[in-house]
């Protein structure tokens, strides 16, 4: 995270990219059509978590 | 006015004390060189200014164009014009480097009253800044640094602080596990990105990084203090007589 605030991100910013990240790793492993919802409904998850 | 001015800097972790009264003060478009052997507080110094919250100010004040920054979050700092090279850059697995330098170039350029760069300025920008600094154009496709070499992970930081155009770049250690064409061409790439409107403090623990970045300056630290500043030509007299003269001198003096 430490690495991210250094580089201007915010800690939500960070946090959605570092785990949008981490999640499209695991995502790239499942068949297309769970990808996209999964990915639409992580960012509807993430959006207002922190802070 | 100073770019950078520390005022007698104490800092602990974990109740001990790392820096016992750290003066430094550093003009804009200068390079200032900190070495010092190992445990003596450069990397603590150089994390302090960055804003890593492991790290208690115990006393003392650091001034950035005339402002403290010590109540500053990390990224406030960051939006502020200061920039640290990391001695272990961090890999992001799943983040593009495309991605990571939209989010941070963007909340920089925001914060300095500039438009956001769109997609197609972005890639330009990062064509033409990797190739400025000798970075392999193919490794920014990659999620940032996962699965980079050591010295292209450092020629990465190299990369974001060419690409973010800080007022102060701190480079901790970037020469640390470089062979001597890594080190070389970190530091071309440091070179091309000395300005007149840019100051640079320089964290190395061996000289023959200062062969190739030529400082204006050279501080010694020990023991959480600097004990010794001179030009360059004091890089090379630590190279001749070690640490260990600077020790004893200093012990004197005290």
């Amino acid at each position: 995270m430490f690495y991210c605030f250094q580089r201007g991100l915010g800690e939500e910013e960070a946090l959605k990219l570092i785990v949008n990240g981490f999640c499209k790793e695991i995502l790239a492993e499942l068949p297309m059509e769970f990808a996209v919802e999964a990915k639409e409904l992580l960012a509807i998850e993430l959006e207002g978590s922190v802070g | 006015m100073a770019l950078l001015e520390i005022n007698d800097l104490h800092v602990s972790v974990e109740d001990s004390e790392i820096l016992r009264g750290v003066d430094l003060t550093i003009d804009t478009g200068q390079t200032h060189a900190i070495m010092g052997p190992n445990g003596s507080g450069k990397s603590t110094l150089a994390k302090v200014l960055a804003g890593r919250e492991e790290y208690e100010v115990d006393r003392g004040s650091v001034l950035f164009e005339g402002e403290d920054i010590l109540g500053d979050e990390p990224d406030e700092r960051a939006e502020k014009g200061i920039f640290l090279a990391f001695q272990y850059p961090v890999e992001l697995p799943g983040v593009s480097m495309n991605n990571f330098l939209k989010e941070s170039v963007n909340k920089v350029r925001e914060a300095r009253g500039e438009e956001p760069l769109g997609a197609a300025d972005l890639l330009q920008q990062i064509r033409e800044k990797a190739e400025l600094v000798g970075l392999n154009a193919d490794l920014t496709k990659r999620s940032v640094n996962e699965g980079f070499s050591g010295g292209e992970k450092k020629r990465n930081e190299i990369f974001q602080l060419a690409m973010l155009e800080p007022k102060l770049a701190i480079m901790d250690e970037t020469d640390s596990g470089l062979d001597i064409d890594a080190l070389r061409a970190v530091a071309d790439g440091v070179n091309k990105l000395r300005t007149d409107d840019r100051g640079f403090m320089v964290i190395t623990h061996y000289q023959r990084l200062l062969n190739y970045i030529v400082p204006d300056r050279v501080h010694v630290m020990i023991d959480g203090r600097i004990v010794r500043s001179g030009g360059k030509e004091l890089a090379v007299e630590l190279e001749d007589k070690g640490y260990e003269w600077v020790r004893e001198d200093a012990a004197v003096a005290a």
